[in-house]
């Protein structure tokens, strides 16, 4: 089986000249391969990861790096455009600081470094034309679980080489006029897809949800939930900051109600923010790199368009969980794409 | 009515949008073959009936997740269109495909030293008849997920049914047969993992072309064990590999 042995014979490329934290190839993953067991995969924010394309005229489903955590450094080893966008690593060309949701020019040996961003956690640099890795089940996604097994292979590290398509190098993509030369006006604030402060993760709740005693369910919509650090691409773990039992002591009765609602079912399929509840005070919401399928009660799903946001979001930061209907959460989602898929 | 499908009365199935994109449809909460059959033939209907809709659909124990183009169709209409086709699931889908068992080869070697004499000793029965007891069943894989291409196959015969260890291993290797509770399964790749390992098949539990992973195993699959010895083993280039001390 080839290997992306992160060499390439390609002449367009990019050289990873340091890594620090966490850098990978993503596009729209494999949601199309889940029967075999394979995670769905994919950007974690599809909101900076389609922009990123959307500003340079790529394809909806170009592969992109996600740059966790910033600490990365690139040389250009050909001239080429790029956009960048999502968590701001005070990205800098040469030195100079440039802005963020941009089209960038690079010419060869250009250096481009990435800092650990204030706040935010996956930066997207996407190129015209895409990375050019192999593809792997109609996806570039890698997913860090299943490296070994797929053609997507290779983590990136100090001295990889990113593959680049002959066309990475397009001095008009999408219009832009000049884009080195200064800081564009920006056409739209994108950053403002992010609000500030504690996230509300509106939901859609289940049928477990509704069977639960309403105290269980006030508790759970007015709790606070910390992000635990063990979260990552997978799911995000999460503990209330009160604990249920605690302020129920005095109604064992319906604590006792929730947790036999709340036992382990047969296995089944688990869908991008499927909101488990391993324990009633430690919530889990599956994110892109979730497995297939999982045993744990399930009583609702995040809304889509909040997990791009969740996704940004660190350990220790807040977040609250709020319902919402099935019908709101698709018409977000249909605008969500409507804005980041024409071009 | 007819007589045909009023066979399959017994099965209520509910179906409920999980999420913008995903309709989940469960069976009732137990793990049965003839329901299972059921839950393969419909997921088989919808994808030859509903095929411009499906992004991909996920059949477990007594559940069948379908995920599908949101913007393709509303959800209601997805459920209402899914509901006709339960309903008009025959007893001619559901014998497709089940003809065919596939042998698996294992070598139960006490040599490779893994777990066989200590389930032994667990459910007080000698190492051959451990043996002959996982060879006894015909299994249904019921389900996939954990690694890319794991079945759990069931159901064990009930003298052999443990508890996980209890202390997991970091690396079980590619090819183990193993069991757990009621399951037993083939771990297609090495991976972290808490069953009992039996023995080791040759078999490659997967293929891959460059572009494409085509499981041995899937959802509906009839399964039987089959011993062979070290030589057949070595022949069909099974790599034995013993536990690291």
């Amino acid at each position: 089986m080839p290997a992306f042995s992160t060499k390439t014979s390609k002449p367009n490329k990019l050289r990873v000249l340091k890594a620090g934290g966490l850098c990978s190839i993503q596009d729209l993953g494999r949601p199309g391969s889940q029967h075999m067991g394979f995670s769905a995969g994919g950007a974690a924010d599809e909101h900076a990861y389609l922009t990123a394309n959307q500003l340079l005229g790529n394809e909806a489903n170009a592969a992109a790096l996600e740059i966790t955590l910033g600490q990365l450094v690139l040389k250009a080893e050909c001239d080429c455009t790029i956009a960048i966008t999502g968590a701001d690593s005070k990205v800098c060309l040469n030195e100079q600081p440039v802005a963020n949701w941009q089209v960038l020019q690079l010419k060869t040996d250009d250096i481009l470094s990435f800092s650990l961003p204030l706040s935010g956690l996956h930066t997207y640099l996407a190129v015209s034309g895409g990375i050019d890795t192999p593809l792997w089940l109609s996806s570039r996604s890698q997913t860090l679980n299943e490296l070994s097994l797929t053609t997507a292979g290779g983590k990136i590290t100090a001295d990889s080489e990113i593959p680049l398509t002959d066309i990475c190098f397009n001095p008009t993509p999408g219009q832009e006029q000049n884009p080195q030369q200064a800081i564009q006006p920006i056409k739209r604030n994108y950053a403002n897809f992010y609000p500030p402060g504690i996230l509300t993760a509106r939901f859609i709740p289940h049928k477990l949800w509704f069977s639960l005693e309403s105290t269980a369910q006030q508790h759970f919509i007015t709790t606070e939930y910390k992000i635990n650090s063990d979260s990552n691409r997978m799911g995000y773990r999460l503990s209330s900051r009160t604990k249920f039992s605690e302020k129920n002591s005095e109604k064992d009765s319906e604590q006792n109600q929730t947790e036999m609602t709340l036992t382990n079912k047969l296995s089944r399929a688990v869908t991008f923010g499927t909101i488990q509840l391993p324990d009633f005070n430690q919530p889990i919401v599956l994110m892109k790199e979730r497995q297939t399928i999982g045993g744990y009660p399930v009583i609702g799903a995040v809304m889509q368009t909040d997990l791009f946001r969740l996704s940004q979001k660190r350990p220790g930061e807040l977040l609250r969980f709020v319902p919402v209907t099935l019908e709101q959460a698709r018409q977000q989602l249909t605008e969500f794409y409507r804005q980041r898929l024409s071009r | 009515m007819t007589e045909k499908s009023s066979a399959l009365a017994p099965f209520t199935v509910s179906l409920e949008a999980v999420s913008e994109n995903a309709v989940l449809l469960s069976w009732p909460e137990k793990i049965c073959p003839k329901q299972h059959q059921h839950i393969i033939a419909c997921r088989d209907a919808i994808h030859r009936q509903l095929a411009e809709l499906i992004i991909d659909s996920v059949a477990s124990y007594n559940t069948l997740m379908v995920y599908y183009h949101f913007q393709r169709s509303d959800s209601q209409a997805l459920i209402n269109r899914l509901r006709k086709i339960i309903a008009q699931s025959r007893e001619n889908e559901l014998t497709q495909g089940e003809d065919t068992v596939l042998e698996i080869p294992v070598y139960y070697g006490e040599q490779a030293d893994w777990d066989l004499c200590q389930v032994a000793e667990q459910t007080s029965l000698t190492p051959d008849e451990v043996i002959e007891l996982h060879q006894a069943p015909t299994y249904r894989a019921y389900a996939l997920g954990f690694t890319p291409g794991f079945c759990y196959l069931g159901s064990l015969m009930p003298q052999l049914q443990l508890p996980r260890r209890s202390n997991p291993r970091a690396s079980v290797p590619k090819g183990a047969v193993a069991i757990a509770g009621l399951q037993t399964a083939v771990y297609p790749n090495a991976s972290p993992g808490g069953w009992h390992i039996l023995g080791q098949t040759p078999l490659a539990m997967y293929n891959i072309t460059t572009e494409e992973f085509h499981p041995l195993l899937t959802p509906g699959q009839l399964v039987r064990f089959k011993a062979i010895d070290a030589r057949t083993f070595q022949e069909m280039s099974g790599d034995l590999i013993r536990e690291e001390q």
